[in-house]
């Protein structure tokens, strides 16, 4: 095989990250199906390595791309006689071309490609179907809209390859048995099949954001990956605020990822980081993001979230931190989503405006709602030590070490009960 | 595509609903049913007898009185309707009147 | 009377079939089929069902509908086929029901259908 130059190397691997979700939505849509439409990408692709390193990389890689991958999709039609009826094909309404049509692109072959539709809205609510299981539309999501390879999604989720590869195989296969359409939902339902996929790259930055000590590189692409999903929503979408919203939240969180572990790893509260290690471009953008939504006057969940992540943003030093604003933000965001975790975090704002003892109030009855949540005991500790009730904090934090999930929350909670 | 829809209820809260909203929940089954009939959708229907009165036939061979698995939510009726589109299913799976203990279960079907 | 056979399949028991032996099985449920028609059964409907995994439940709690994926109970067996047969009693049913084909693991439920004013 032809020894690659980096130059091609690196035109094919810009080619995957920035067309690979645009190439698979269209073809999908123009095959009708899923599987056909990415093995031949995936096909395409691999021949573009050879291609391109014996004629050059072509002006055009998108266009060239969908031309190979076209044609190899005919060609595996034409090979198998039966393939074409045994494909799982998926229900594409308002479908122009439909399987065994694509004779008649052959005409916009090549350089007469002038855009290619972008047809990635309907893969990535169809990827994101309420009918498939979280777990499921994230492993699609990154595998159909990022290009991420199912290794790569394996090591994020830390689960075994062949794992991650048959949980994809039956996600493929239930969007094809279930009759899940390929299509962007019609208005009525839109709002909420938005916030299902919303949901899904706030789970993918979560994934990575919360990197256990020592945060390896895979999960920090995970973030990145989030954000870049996140922002070709936005661009999508420009009528829905809370996609912008969402943008806006991982942007401000994110820009905090310097400041989170100190050199030996371990955790740094909020409003101990190191405010200089903070992206400020990031936080800009984030801010500005937020001047727009505000304006739309559609203020959901996501807009919340972020503009409380906005008010940390903002502030110079923790204590510049506007705490009456989030505290006030807690407040809606309490009342719209009735989330438990919500209630939480605005006990321990509602402490910062107005001392411990209201906070505490706040998180009765969590308990029996986040059994398994070790921040619930830790904030009760926190703020039980403030009040000086020092051996009731002993025992929460206690209780928070036995739920604590990675090393890093750990050896936090360990230091705070020594402090005691 | 044909989707199976599945009508599961606690049965014996029914049972014990006040005739009138019993009625009600039957009447609102006949009205649907009847809709989908009249748009040329549905494929089969029926209500059930209760689940003490089913026979199953279990891995070992052997019939037992009763029902295959014992939880206090039981099939009452199914609906096989011909729905455009898994979306299309949701959407008349929330149509089903809702006695307590209701939820429907859908699956895809093909015919044989 | 209508009564529906209901196939519980064991489901790892289905995934293990050779292709050979999923022919088979199709062939032994035309077999039935042909039986019941001889019979002079009735049969208002029969289907297969799509593998387990597609399955979704809308569960009400007050006014909200919550959609999960997954079947009702998590046992091993999942509905894998219906028969709806026309016979004059369970004990009828029940003699049809028998002769369903199956696999090991497998069952079969039995229930009339109310007898409707319609």
């Amino acid at each position: 095989m032809t020894a690659v130059s980096p130059p091609v190397a690196q035109a094919v691997e810009q080619a995957l990250r920035n067309s690979w979700g645009r190439l698979l939505a269209l073809l999908t849509r123009l095959l009708g199906s899923l599987d056909l439409a990415e093995d031949s990408l995936q096909d395409a692709f691999e021949a573009a390595v050879t291609a391109w390193q014996r004629a050059g990389v072509p002006d055009r890689p998108e266009a060239w791309l969908l031309t190979a991958a076209r044609r190899r999709a005919t060609d595996r039609l034409r090979r198998d006689a039966t393939l074409a009826r045994k494909l799982p094909l998926l229900v594409v309404p308002d479908s122009e071309p439909g399987p065994g049509d694509l004779d008649e692109h052959r005409a916009e072959e090549g350089p007469e490609v002038t855009t290619i539709p972008d047809e990635r809205l309907r893969l990535l609510f169809t990827c994101c179907h309420p009918a498939l299981s979280m777990e499921a539309r994230t492993a699609l999501t990154l595998r159909c809209l990022g290009g991420l390879t199912t290794a790569e999604i394996a090591r994020a989720f830390l689960v075994p390859d062949a794992t991650m590869a048959a949980r994809i195989t039956r996600a493929k296969k239930k969007i094809a048995g279930a009759g899940i359409p390929y299509r962007v939902p019609a208005d009525a339902e839109l709002p909420e099949r938005l916030s299902g996929v919303l949901a899904v790259l706030y789970l993918v930055f979560n994934e990575g954001y919360s990197a256990t000590s020592g945060d390896t590189p895979i999960r920090r692409d995970l973030c990145e990956e989030a954000i870049r999903l996140a922002r070709v929503v936005a661009a999508l979408m420009p009528d829905e605020p809370e996609a912008r919203s969402l943008l806006a939240l991982l942007l401000l969180q994110h820009a905090r990822r310097d400041a989170r572990l100190d050199p030996a790893g371990r955790l740094v509260l909020l409003p101990d980081q190191d405010r200089s290690r903070w992206d400020d471009a990031q936080i800009a953008e984030g801010l500005t993001l937020l001047v727009a939504v505000a304006r739309s006057g559609r203020i959901g969940p996501y807009a919340l979230q972020a503009a409380i992540a906005a008010e940390h943003g903002r502030a110079a030093r923790a204590a510049d931190t506007d705490w009456v604003a989030i505290a006030a933000l807690y407040e809606s965001l309490d009342r719209l989503t009735g989330s438990p975790v919500v209630r939480l975090n605005r006990a321990v704002a509602v402490a910062e405006v107005s001392g411990p003892r209201p906070a505490l109030g706040l998180l009765d009855g969590l308990d029996a709602r986040l059994p398994a949540f070790h921040l619930l005991p830790a904030t009760r500790a926190d703020l039980l030590r403030r009040l000086g009730g020092t051996v009731e904090a002993r025992a929460e934090y206690q209780r928070a070490l036995g739920l604590a999930g990675n090393a890093a929350e750990r050896d936090f909670l360990t230091r705070r009960l020594t402090e005691l | 595509m044909q989707y199976l829809f599945l009508i599961y209820a606690d049965e014996d809260a029914v049972n014990a609903l006040p005739a009138e909203q019993r009625r009600g929940l039957y009447s609102g089954h006949l009205a649907l049913h009847r809709e989908l009939a009249d748009r040329g959708l549905l494929r089969y229907a029926a209500p059930l007898d209760d689940s003490p009165t089913t026979r199953t036939l279990g891995p070992d061979g052997l019939f037992t009185d009763g029902p295959y698995a014992e939880t206090k939510e039981q099939l009452g009726s199914l609906y096989v309707v011909e729905c455009a589109d898994a979306d299309a299913a949701l959407t008349l799976a929330r149509r089903f009147p809702a006695g307590p203990g209701h939820h429907v279960e859908i699956r895809p079907v093909t015919e044989v | 009377m209508e009564h529906v056979l209901l196939l519980h399949a064991n489901v790892e028991g289905y995934s293990t079939l050779s292709p050979e032996e999923v022919d088979k099985l199709y062939a032994e449920h035309q077999a039935f089929q042909t039986a019941l028609t001889e019979a002079g059964v009735a049969r208002p409907y029969s289907a297969e069902l799509h593998p387990s995994p597609t399955a979704k439940i809308v569960r009400s709690a007050g006014d909200d509908w919550l959609l999960t994926d997954g079947p009702f109970t998590e046992t091993k067996e999942q509905l894998g086929g219906l028969y709806v047969i026309d016979v004059p009693d369970m004990d009828a049913a029940v003699y049809w029901a028998r002769r369903i084909p199956v696999i090991a693991g497998d069952a079969v439920e039995v229930r009339a259908t109310k007898a409707t004013g319609e």
